[in-house]
């Protein structure tokens, strides 16, 4: 009888780890893996994107500022500078979310982040976060360089941090829909290559919006990507080819929706779980 | 008594050793290397492909495109061959790289130094293949280019004299860079803080008048400058026929040297073999 009470004592003694609503120890360890992983090769995933953009920064400058040119009422390198600082911030975020999942896809440790007690929100937030992080981290890191050569100013500071939020943000959950689209690295190449790379080139990166054929200033103002650089040179310059407004609240629910989306797929598991 | 199989020794004489063989090197070069970037054609020759247009499309509408650059030429026609000219030898670089990495670490290599081939042949096997993809998306790039710039050749021996030295020098920096990487943190490394620094600033998109008088020298002594010059020399017919000559022949004695240098290191077997 004592004996059998003794056991019984030990066995409620090892009940599993209670979960609450929110599994927060399981989001916070898979949120820091997702730094980790792109922290170990810092050289290719901050030192390179900061350097690549510091010459294009130089080489578009000196091939195109040449003649005292102005865009929008500033110097063209000054219209430039913010339109470089979100095209890098939003590769990284696209970069980081998709080769994360396409990775553990192809290794076959996606299953490490399928097993554990995370709701199919917290796997999203979590993967999400990181490639936001890289995002933010890349573009502080970039501006801050471009600050030793550039007297660069900070009109709306809140504007210019809300679009770079909104932005890296639209980018991580259209890299986590390709990575778990994508069976093949060269699936996720593809996307990079003619889909992302094209659309962040000419959605005004390089130049105001007002240099295209009438028909595509229309098109233009339904893409998103254009009220992303948009928003964000607003939030330096303070001056803006599109209507800043649409702009500020586009984004959140273009993210709204993207939201949506990865959540569904995540929860029913497709090219993920067998 | 001396013991004579005069009907055998045809058979065991093995072929008798010839610094190239053309068969082994075919196959290596052809139905590894060619055969192989022709699969991934989406990658090796679209891909560029796509780039190097939009790069152009996004020239033509930061640039008053018609506006005369230089000399005869529009900003276009003046960018247009830099821009070829530079791809075609990242190409030649990261192709060959990609196939000695993944050879390597798929352990393919032992199969590839197992076959009866000279250090001479692997290094053109490998070389050449990267040669041949670097050329080939160069050809449909220039083909596709003709939107932009209307049909160019001043002179075709030049332009292909130029080509073919820079494609074959970075294919040959990619054996040593492709042989020197255990991972492909060591390739992206010279990648990105090498090729496509040197690439850039190199005069693809300005001319030196915008540079500083006493920066102008950091360009002169840019290989890479020298074979965007000499190409675009072939071309448009624009440049300096002297300076053309003597940087053609710099180059090719540079590429003697990193040749030599890539057979050393694969009759050493540098990281290959055990």
């Amino acid at each position: 009888m004592c004996r059998m009470a003794l056991i019984d004592e030990k066995i409620t003694q090892v009940t599993p780890r209670a979960i609450g609503r929110v599994n927060t120890l399981g989001l916070w360890t898979l949120y820091s893996r997702e730094v980790k992983r792109f922290l170990n090769v810092f050289t290719q995933t901050l030192m390179a994107p900061v350097i690549t953009t510091l010459l294009f920064l130089a080489v578009f400058a000196l091939a195109l500022g040449g003649l005292n040119r102005t865009v929008g009422g500033v110097d063209y390198i000054t219209f430039l500078a913010p339109g470089l600082m979100m095209m890098t911030m939003t590769q990284n975020s696209f970069a980081n979310t998709s080769s994360s999942i396409l990775i553990a896809k192809v290794q076959g440790n996606i299953v490490d982040i399928l097993m554990p007690p995370l709701a199919p929100w917290e796997m999203a937030l979590a993967i999400a976060a990181g490639g936001i992080t890289r995002g933010l981290l890349v573009g502080l890191t970039v501006f801050v360089a471009m600050m030793i050569f550039l007297p660069i100013s900070v009109a709306h500071p809140l504007s210019a941090v809300w679009f770079a939020i909104n932005a890296c943000m639209m980018l991580s959950l259209l890299g986590m829909l390709g990575g778990i689209w994508a069976q093949k690295y060269d699936h996720i190449a593809a996307v990079t290559n003619f889909i992302i790379t094209p659309l962040s080139f000419l959605s005004g990166t390089f130049y105001s919006i007002d240099r295209l054929p009438q028909a595509w200033v229309t098109v233009a103002h339904f893409n998103p990507f254009f009220y992303m650089i948009d928003g964000f040179r607003y939030g330096f310059i303070g001056h803006a080819d599109g209507n800043v407004m649409i702009g500020h609240l586009l984004l959140p629910i273009v993210n709204v929706v993207l939201w949506l989306a990865v959540h569904r797929l995540i929860s029913i598991g497709y090219r993920l779980k067998a | 008594m001396e013991k004579t199989t005069p009907e055998l020794t045809p058979e065991l004489t093995l072929e008798r050793p010839r610094i190239i063989a053309i068969l082994r090197l075919w196959t290596l070069f052809y139905r590894r290397g060619v055969v192989r970037f022709l699969k991934f054609w989406v990658e090796t020759l679209l891909g560029p492909m796509v780039s190097t247009m939009l790069f152009m499309t996004v020239f033509t509408l930061a640039l008053d495109a018609g506006e005369e650059m230089v000399a005869g030429l529009s900003a276009l026609q003046f960018i247009a061959p830099g821009l070829v000219v530079f791809v075609l030898c990242q190409i030649s670089f990261q192709n060959v790289c990609f196939m000695l990495i993944i050879d390597k670490q798929e352990g393919v290599i032992s199969d590839v130094l197992m076959a009866p081939l000279s250090p001479l042949e692997l290094l053109l096997g490998y070389g050449l293949a990267a040669v041949a993809n670097g050329l080939a998306a160069a050809v449909l790039i220039m083909a596709a280019m003709t939107i932009f710039t209307g049909g160019m050749l001043y002179s075709f021996w030049i332009a292909a004299f130029f080509a073919i030295t820079a494609a074959f020098l970075f294919a040959m920096i990619g054996v040593i860079v492709g042989l020197w990487s255990d991972k492909w943190d060591q390739f992206s490394l010279v990648d990105n803080f090498l090729v496509l620094p040197l690439g850039l600033l190199s005069g693809t998109f300005f001319t030196l008048n915008s540079i500083p008088l006493n920066w102008q020298w950091l360009f002169e002594a840019n290989p890479m400058f020298w074979i965007i010059s000499g190409f675009r020399y072939g071309i448009t017919g624009y440049g300096d026929s002297d300076a053309a000559f003597w940087h053609g022949g710099i180059l090719l004695g540079i590429a003697a040297v990193v040749f030599m240098c890539g057979w050393t290191l694969m009759a050493r077997g540098y990281k290959i073999k055990a």
